[in-house]
């Protein structure tokens, strides 16, 4: 076979994202391209994405990809790097519904178990936005932050003192 | 015009003898509208219920945009050509590899039905893609 697979000629500004799927359809004029069953999305330390369903939509004018709309137990690990010497940073998303919009690198997370972990802790909400470019994650209407206890370790915020005997004391017979 | 592309695989199949003969190492070119749309190159090509199918084997078609760019680069193993009124439809349950010239995305699978005609390509099983997305932070003006 002459084609040359996986070649390396994507566009070099483009991260090159290996989509996995059971079926595939795609529309070759308007450049859509829908996958369905078992979708897995990797970029090596980036981005990983598993869904039932995937679309991915073009800028009209271009031709580039302009969105990413995954459904169906939509669980997106994004990892961001840490601070100088410490470990990566991975942050996990779930919901029913992640729309990924490339003009504004945003993510959309929408449906009924909405949440996205952070070693931070965990924000749930119907409706939870993060920005790729900043870090930044926001929700809209009711939502609820679980901050992990570790955050709050040497902070000294909540050291006090206690009435519970000191360890060995006790009064004699 | 897609008659064009009928009358050279015809063209081609009779040349070689009856209608029913197997052709090797075949290549023709599709035109319409004065365009050239896809170059097509393969194996064996063996007529399937007349004129208008033809079971293929080492199939490659380049197929080009109205500026005259190169689009896509197709091969599979083994596919069936049928002749539209105005175009193609290839199929096959088995391998199927198509690379895009500006990179924009590379994929395969098993299992396909490619209509050239309403520019629709189905990949029924295993499929594998590399999609070109804009990097984080990158240039967005491109």
């Amino acid at each position: 076979m002459a084609v040359g697979w996986m070649a390396g000629s994507l566009l070099a500004q483009d991260a090159r994202a290996p989509i996995e799927s059971d079926w595939a359809e795609m529309d070759l004029k308007g450049g859509a391209y829908h996958y369905v069953g078992n979708v897995r999305v990797n970029v090596p330390g980036l981005l990983k994405l598993t869904c039932g369903d995937l679309l991915a939509q073009p800028q009209k004018e271009n031709n580039r990809l302009e969105s990413l709309v995954a459904t169906t137990n939509v669980v997106i690990e994004i990892v961001r790097l840490g601070r100088p010497g410490a470990a990566p940073v991975v942050i996990r998303a779930y919901g029913d519904k992640a729309v990924y919009t490339a003009t504004n690198e945003v993510v959309t997370l929408s449906g009924g178990d909405t949440r996205v972990v952070a070693p931070q802790g965990t924000m749930r909400g119907t409706e939870v936005i993060y920005d790729v470019a900043t870090g930044r994650v926001r929700a809209t209407g009711h939502q609820v932050t679980e901050l992990n206890p570790e955050m709050f370790r040497t902070s000294g915020l909540f050291r006090r003192t206690t009435n519970a005997p000191a360890a060995g004391g006790g009064s004699k017979p | 015009m897609v008659g064009l592309l009928g009358g050279l695989l015809a063209g081609i199949v009779l040349a070689q003898g009856p209608a029913t003969s197997v052709v090797r190492n075949w290549a023709f070119t599709l035109q319409k509208d004065g365009r050239t749309q896809g170059r097509f190159k393969g194996g064996v090509a063996t007529p399937v219920g007349g004129l208008r199918a033809f079971d293929v084997e080492d199939f490659h078609v380049d197929t080009f945009r109205a500026d005259g760019e190169l689009d896509l680069t197709a091969e599979s193993p083994a596919c069936r050509v049928y002749l539209t009124n105005d175009s193609f439809i290839v199929t096959s349950p088995g391998a199927l590899k198509v690379v895009q010239a500006e990179g924009r995305f590379e994929l395969s699978g098993e299992g396909f039905y490619w209509d050239q005609g309403a520019q629709r390509l189905v990949i029924s099983n295993r499929v594998k893609t590399l999609l070109a997305i804009p990097l984080p932070g990158g240039d967005r003006s491109k």
